[in-house]
């Protein structure tokens, strides 16, 4: 008994050192969130790809709710699109009004329906705070099948169900 | 009747006096000016990538132009994007010379400025290497993404840099299970 006793500290700080830490590098510090909503304008032409990122994150169960701008809300998120062989499935830029959530068609064209998904899906995930992280999720900085792990997610995975419950 | 004349020591106190009301007007101006615009803050934006761009002979592959060149001036800002000019004077893959532009995500509005967080914005005078595309609907060149595709170039560190994107312009890939440039 007593040495069960001895082992409860030295158990309490092996768990705390070895245990999954808060990843702080995860989160962006900022996001498009504005009292538990997300209002977006949409102005891209890949609808299928905005619907499919809208309803994975809204399917998760905590308070962030991804809804269309309406005349009596303000829009925190503009979905866009832009042409350019430069390296990009799509960027996502912080604003002091609506933030914006760019599709890149100089890729989205030649992608399947499934990379398409990916990269919105990951877009949307900045617009929730959420920062690069692990590699071979949703929220990878190389969310596409070109990418090293060479799979593309259409709905958030463990480590990004995690740390967006976290920040939510 | 003999002119009243203005004694010196007092037409240099009025001299002195307006002087110094114009750098306080001046001076206002100014801050009346940064006041109304606020605080500089910074905005970032996030790229996300179709491939490893931190692997050299797919960058090199997926590049029209990978060049060393002297930035001379900023073009225009066109958010989210800054457009420079540039001086080539080298090309070690496509054939870019003289003086070309190159768009750079990033840009400054009024005090705040927008970054791009794998790459620092391009500064007026430094010497890069650096790789680009065209420009689809317009004139001038891309900068691609990521941190290796803009590598600022100094005296000590040019003959190494250069010669490492040789070998993977020599070893260049197209990036495999991406689609066919637009």
């Amino acid at each position: 008994m007593r040495r069960c006793r001895r082992l409860v500290p030295i158990v309490a700080i092996g768990w705390a050192v070895l245990s999954p830490q808060p990843a702080f590098a995860h989160y962006l510090g900022y996001d498009s969130v504005d009292s538990g909503e997300i209002r977006y304008k949409d102005q891209t032409q890949w609808d299928d790809a905005r619907a499919n990122a809208i309803s994975s994150w809204n399917d998760l169960a905590a308070g962030v709710y991804v809804a269309l701008d309406t005349a009596s809300t303000v829009a925190d998120l503009e979905f866009k699109d832009y042409s350019a062989n430069d390296t990009k499935c799509g960027k996502y830029a912080n604003n002091s009004g609506a933030d914006d959530a760019w599709a890149n068609n100089a890729f989205y064209n030649g992608y399947g329906q499934r990379d398409r998904r990916a990269c919105t899906l990951h877009e949307l995930g900045h617009a929730h705070g959420l920062a690069h992280s692990y590699n071979d999720e949703a929220m990878d900085d190389c969310p596409v099948s070109g990418c090293l792990g060479g799979s593309s997610y259409i709905v958030p995975q463990v480590h990004d169900r995690n740390d967006y419950y976290n920040l939510w | 009747m003999p002119k009243k004349l203005v004694p010196r020591w007092l037409l240099a106190r009025y001299v002195v006096a307006a002087i110094l009301l114009s750098v306080i007007a001046v001076a206002g101006t100014i801050l009346t000016q940064r006041l109304l615009e606020g605080p500089a803050e910074t905005f970032a934006i996030e790229p996300s990538y179709a491939f490893d761009v931190t692997h050299l002979p797919y960058l090199a592959g997926y590049a029209d132009n990978v060049s060393i060149a002297r930035v001379t001036g900023i073009a225009s800002v066109q958010p989210p994007q800054t457009v420079y000019t540039l001086d080539v004077q080298q090309s070690l893959k496509g054939s870019l010379s003289g003086q070309v532009t190159v768009r750079q995500d990033g840009y400054r509005s009024g005090n705040d400025v927008w970054v791009d967080t794998d790459q620092p914005q391009l500064a007026v005078g430094g010497t890069y290497l650096l790789v680009t595309n065209p420009v689809l609907d317009g004139d001038g060149h891309v900068l691609l993404g990521g941190s290796a595709a803009s590598v600022p170039l100094t005296d000590l560190t040019r003959t190494v840099v250069v010669s490492r994107y040789q070998r993977a312009i020599a070893d260049q890939e197209y990036p495999p299970r991406v689609p066919p440039k637009a």
